[in-house]
């Protein structure tokens, strides 16, 4: 019952927070814009001023392959440029995403909404506590996952030693290790997104507190928030290969059409940050149930004894339940 | 339109001139010679030209210096070039858009 109530909450969270959908979406565009921009002039030179740019859209049977080969080996130092830029906006989306997560955790999902500046004072707040989390999320998954690598790596090195290459338990043991680095990444990003959560709750706790604080909110309840990792995964993962199929597939040579695929991409890119956004919604949920009821039971510990009950004078009376 | 051999071969091509009504003019480029003008006056304006449309030669390395649009036009001279910019510019971008948001699984 919490589960779906935490996953209706994950959707709910797509519509109360569609500006931040929007924002990451747009620093997306953005960035990427950026980092596309020392490609425009080749482009423009190979494909605007030739017919090669007729043959690639139209996709010609005879002559697009070649244009394309042609196209890559001559203008390679641009793509080199893009490559780089597009590295660098890795690092800055990067950055930013630790920074909206701030403004996340402290106004997605509050009764009444939140307000554009209720956001931005979460992100200032929490930006300095959210770099360390990075930090030690870094650190704690690398270092498990490397070491799980490794050390599959190594037994299955010998127990595989004499097994014919592609033999079924061989590829088994490749699986169980791949199934495993997915399961201590899902383990510590549920630390890594509950420690910063603990700030909606504690605004003054610090980075090794708040993923203490998070293994308590997460004990007992892992199968829960594993299972909603495992949703917004599959779905995600789901609609974005459906979108990038769409995309990749769909011709385009008139203006118009050109324009639709362009939004076609643009909602493509959508999709990360909606499921991120009720990735978060549903944590968040899942979050404030169990501090609202640790709340009320510390409340109902410290609550005095009810008035108007007299005490049980013999063991004749009838107790008054 | 003056047409070049650029390279150190000397060899025959074709050349292909495209007005804008459509009008194809096929010429043959003399193998001697290192470049040729060509003047034609015509009603509609010349669209493309482009040595070797056919392309026979198969010792060509790079195909994108064969050829230069002015202008679209009727016809064989329909081309949809400067579309393929707009389409291929966004198409990086969404592809570096995509890569980005990969790199999200770390935040």
């Amino acid at each position: 019952m919490e589960g779906r109530g935490s996953l209706s909450a994950g959707f709910a969270a797509i519509r109360s927070g569609r500006a931040i959908v929007l924002l990451l979406t747009a620093a997306t565009i953005v960035l990427s814009l950026l980092a596309a921009v020392p490609l425009g002039p080749s482009l423009a030179d190979a494909f605007g001023g030739t017919l090669a740019g007729d043959h690639v859209l139209k996709n010609d049977p005879r002559f697009a392959a070649t244009d394309v080969v042609d196209f890559l080996r001559e203008k390679a130092p641009a793509l080199a440029g893009v490559s780089a830029a597009a590295r660098w906006a890795a690092l800055l989306l990067l950055l930013q995403q630790i920074l909206v997560a701030g403004g996340i955790v402290s106004a997605l999902g509050r009764p009444g909404g939140f307000t554009p500046l209720e956001f931005v004072a979460g992100v200032r707040r929490n930006a300095w506590h959210n770099s360390k989390c990075f930090l030690l999320f870094l650190l704690a998954a690398g270092a498990s996952i490397g070491l799980w690598m490794g050390l599959t790596r190594a037994v299955s090195k010998k127990a595989f030693e004499n097994a014919p290459p592609g033999a079924t338990p061989a590829l088994g043991g490749r699986i169980m290790t791949i199934l495993g680095a997915l399961l201590l990444y899902a383990v510590f990003s549920l630390l890594h997104d509950f420690a910063r959560a603990a700030r909606r709750y504690d605004p003054g706790v610090g980075a090794w507190r708040a993923y203490v604080r998070a293994r308590r909110i997460l004990s007992g309840r892992w199968l829960r928030a594993l299972s909603l990792f495992l949703f917004w995964l599959i779905l995600g993962g789901t609609l974005l290969f459906v979108g990038v199929w769409l995309e990749w597939t769909t011709s385009a040579v008139s203006a118009a059409a050109i324009g639709l695929h362009i939004l076609l991409q643009v909602a493509v890119l959508a999709i990360r940050p909606a499921v991120r956004v009720a990735a978060w919604g549903s944590y968040l949920s899942l979050y404030d149930r169990v501090e609202a009821a640790s709340a009320a039971a510390a409340a109902s510990l410290r609550a005095p004894p009810e008035p108007g009950i007299p005490p049980l004078l013999t063991l004749d009376e009838h107790p008054l339940v | 339109m003056v047409f070049g051999n650029t390279g150190e071969w000397p060899h025959e091509a074709k050349a292909r001139l495209v007005f804008e009504d459509g009008t194809v003019v096929n010429r043959t480029l003399p193998a001697e010679a290192r470049w040729v003008r060509l003047r034609i006056r015509f009603k509609a304006r010349l669209a493309w030209a482009a040595v070797d449309p056919d392309r026979v030669n198969a010792w060509e390395w790079n195909r994108l210096n064969d050829s230069r649009v002015l202008r679209t036009g009727k016809g064989a001279a329909d081309t949809v070039g400067g579309g393929a910019v707009a389409k291929y510019f966004a198409k990086t971008a969404y592809l570096v858009g995509l890569f980005l948001q990969a790199a999200w699984a770390l935040a």
